[in-house]
C-alpha cells in the first residue's frame, strides 16, 4: 500500500514537471510582451494551436514528429512576424486595454482559420518517445522526461539570450524602460519584432510539444489560457525567472491536487494565486516598475 | 559658422493642451546653450520635441541642415543629436558595462576611452549594476553613454537635479571640456550651474521665448533670473 502510494507521488510529481514545462514554455512570451511593449498578447494562444496543428498535419505528411515542431516553429515565425507587422505593431502606445482586445481578435481569427484548415474534429498527436524510464520503483513516460528537459534548456537558453547577447540586453533594459532604450539610437520598433516572434515561436514549441498529452482542437489555447496567465501573474509579470518557479507552482498544484481530491486540480491554483498576490501583490519575482503604463 | 541646430516656429501640444507656442532658436556647433524657465514652461517639451520624442504641431527642426521631421528617436540619436533626460534614468538591472554597451551597439562606437576620459569613476564601477549608484555616478553614466557615437549636439535636461554642490562643480568642467566637441544645451532652474556653463541664454515663460541673454556679463550677473 505505501509503495502504491509512493509510486502514484512520483508519478503525480513527473506530471505536473511537464505539465509546468508546457506552461513556462507557453507564459514565457507573454511574460516577455508585456514586460517589454506593456502588451497582453493573447493571440499567443493561437500560435500555441497552430504549433500543435503543424505537428499533427507534418507528422501525418512525413511520419516524423520532429520535422513537425523545427515546421511549427518556421511556419509560426512568418505568421507571427506579419500580423506583428501589419497588425500588433499599431497598439505598442496605447493602453494595455488595446493589444487585449486586439489581440483577442487576433487569437479568434486564428482560430477560425484553423476550423476553416483543419475542421472541427479533434486530431491525435503519437507521442515520439515510447517506452518509459524507472524511477525508484516507477514508470516514467520517456516523453514526459524529455518536455521536462526541453523547458529546462529553454530556461537556461533564454537566460543566456538575455543576459549575454546585446539584443536580449536591449529587451532587459527595454523592460525597464523602452523610451530610453530609442534615444540611445537602438530601434525599438525592430526590437518588439524580434521578442514578438521569439514569443510566438516559444509559443508554437509548447503547442508541438504539448500536441502528444492532448487532442489537437481549435479551442486548446483557450482551454489552458487560465492557467497561463495564473503562471504569469504568480511569477511576475516580465520576469523570467518568476514564470519558471511559477509554472513549477503551478504544475505541481494541479498534478498534487488531483491526485487528493479531483476538483483540487482546478481549484487548487486559482487558491495558490490568491494567497501569493495577497502577501506580494506584484508576483514573486516581479517588478514594481512593470506596472507602470 | 552655420548653426548645427534651428527650431523654427515650433508648436507643440499635448491632447488640446497647447504647450509650446512659435519657438525658434538656433544653435551653433561646439556653442553652450541654457534654457532657464520656471516649471511648466515648456523646457522639457522643447528638448522631447527637438529628439524625437513629440512630434510638433507645426515648426520644423533642423539639425545640421537636414530637416528632422517625423523622425523616429533612435533615428535622431543617431544623427548625432542625444538627448538625456531629467530623471537620471539609467537601467536598473543592467551593469554600466551593459549600458555602455548598448549605446555602443546603436552607434556602432566602442571607444569607451573618451567616456571614461571624461568620467575615469565609471571603469571603476563598469560592473555594478545601474540600482547601486548614486546620482551623481547615474548622470555621468547618462552623459557617457551619450558621447559615444560622438553625437553633434547634446540636449540635457536639469543636469544638477538631485546632485551634490562638489559633483554639480565637476560637471561644470566636463561641460566645457564635451563642448570642444559637440554643442550642448541645457534646461534647468540652477543659477549658479547656468551662469557657469552657458555662453548664451534663453529663458522661456508659458511656452514661449521671451529673452534672449548673450552677454557675458549678464550671464553672470544672472540677469535672468527674473524669469525664474
Amino acid at each position: 500500500m505505501m509503495q502504491m502510494n509512493v509510486q502514484l507521488l512520483i508519478s503525480a510529481v513527473i506530471l505536473g514537471l511537464s505539465m509546468s514545462g508546457v506552461y513556462f514554455l507557453l507564459t514565457v512570451g507573454l511574460s516577455l510582451c508585456y514586460g517589454l511593449m506593456r502588451m497582453i498578447s493573447l493571440d499567443q494562444f493561437f500560435y500555441y494551436a497552430l504549433g500543435a496543428y503543424m505537428v499533427y498535419t507534418i507528422r501525418t505528411l512525413t511520419g516524423s514528429f520532429w520535422l513537425g515542431v523545427g515546421g511549427a516553429i518556421l511556419t509560426t515565425l512568418v505568421v507571427a512576424f506579419i500580423i506583428e507587422r501589419l497588425i500588433n505593431k499599431r497598439v505598442y502606445s496605447k493602453p494595455v486595454m488595446f493589444s487585449m482586445i486586439l489581440t483577442f481578435g487576433v487569437y479568434l481569427m486564428g482560430v477560425g482559420l484553423i476550423k476553416y484548415i483543419w475542421g472541427l474534429t479533434p486530431k491525435p498527436v503519437a507521442s515520439p518517445i515510447g517506452g518509459s524510464l524507472n524511477l525508484f520503483g516507477t514508470g516514467v513516460p520517456g516523453y514526459r522526461v524529455f518536455v521536462i528537459l526541453l523547458a529546462v534548456v529553454v530556461y537556461f537558453a533564454v537566460q543566456f539570450f538575455l543576459n549575454k547577447t546585446i539584443v536580449g540586453t536591449a529587451i532587459r533594459a527595454g523592460i525597464d524602460d523602452a523610451e530610453k532604450v530609442e534615444v540611445l539610437g537602438n530601434n525599438i520598433s525592430r526590437l518588439f519584432t524580434i521578442t514578438f516572434i521569439i514569443a510566438a515561436a516559444l509559443s508554437a514549441l509548447a503547442g508541438a510539444i504539448h500536441a502528444p498529452f492532448v487532442m489537437v482542437s481549435p479551442e486548446m489555447g483557450m482551454s489552458i489560457t487560465a492557467f497561463a496567465f495564473m503562471v504569469v501573474i504568480i511569477g511576475g509579470l516580465g520576469s523570467i525567472k518568476g514564470t519558471m518557479v511559477s509554472a513549477l507552482i503551478v504544475g505541481q498544484v494541479v498534478s498534487l491536487g488531483a491526485l487528493i481530491w479531483a476538483p483540487l486540480a482546478e481549484m487548487a491554483p486559482f487558491l495558490v494565486m490568491m494567497i501569493i498576490l495577497l502577501i506580494k501583490p506584484t508576483g514573486l519575482y516581479g517588478s514594481k516598475y512593470a506596472g507602470r503604463a | 559658422m552655420p548653426n548645427i541646430v534651428e527650431v523654427k516656429n515650433l508648436n507643440a501640444a499635448y491632447g488640446q493642451s497647447k504647450v509650446l507656442f512659435d519657438i525658434s532658436l538656433a544653435i551653433k556647433p561646439n556653442e553652450r546653450v541654457s534654457i532657464v524657465g520656471r516649471n511648466g514652461a515648456g523646457k522639457t517639451t522643447l528638448l522631447k520635441c527637438m529628439a524625437g520624442l513629440l512630434t510638433p504641431t507645426n515648426g520644423s527642426v533642423v539639425f545640421n541642415g537636414m530637416e528632422l521631421g517625423q523622425k523616429p528617436p533612435y533615428e535622431v540619436a543617431r544623427m548625432g543629436l542625444k538627448y538625456i533626460d531629467q530623471d537620471k534614468h539609467v537601467f536598473l538591472d543592467l551593469t554600466v558595462r551593459e549600458n555602455l554597451q548598448l549605446s555602443s551597439y546603436a552607434t556602432n562606437d566602442y571607444d569607451w576611452d573618451k567616456v571614461f576620459a571624461h568620467f575615469p569613476k565609471l571603469k571603476i564601477l563598469i560592473d555594478r549594476k545601474g540600482a547601486y549608484l548614486s546620482g551623481g555616478e547615474r548622470q555621468m553614466l547618462m552623459i557617457g553613454r551619450a558621447i559615444l557615437g560622438d553625437p553633434k549636439v547634446l540636449l540635457i535636461d536639469e543636469p544638477t537635479e538631485g546632485l551634490a554642490p562638489s559633483i554639480v562643480d565637476d560637471l561644470v568642467t566636463t561641460f566645457h571640456e564635451l563642448s570642444k566637441d559637440c554643442a550642448i544645451l541645457t534646461v534647468g532652474q540652477n543659477l549658479s550651474f547656468v551662469s557657469r556653463v552657458a555662453e548664451r541664454i534663453y529663458a522661456m515663460k508659458e511656452g514661449k521665448l521671451v529673452a534672449e541673454v548673450t552677454d557675458e556679463a549678464e550671464i553672470k550677473a544672472n540677469s535672468y533670473s527674473c524669469y525664474l
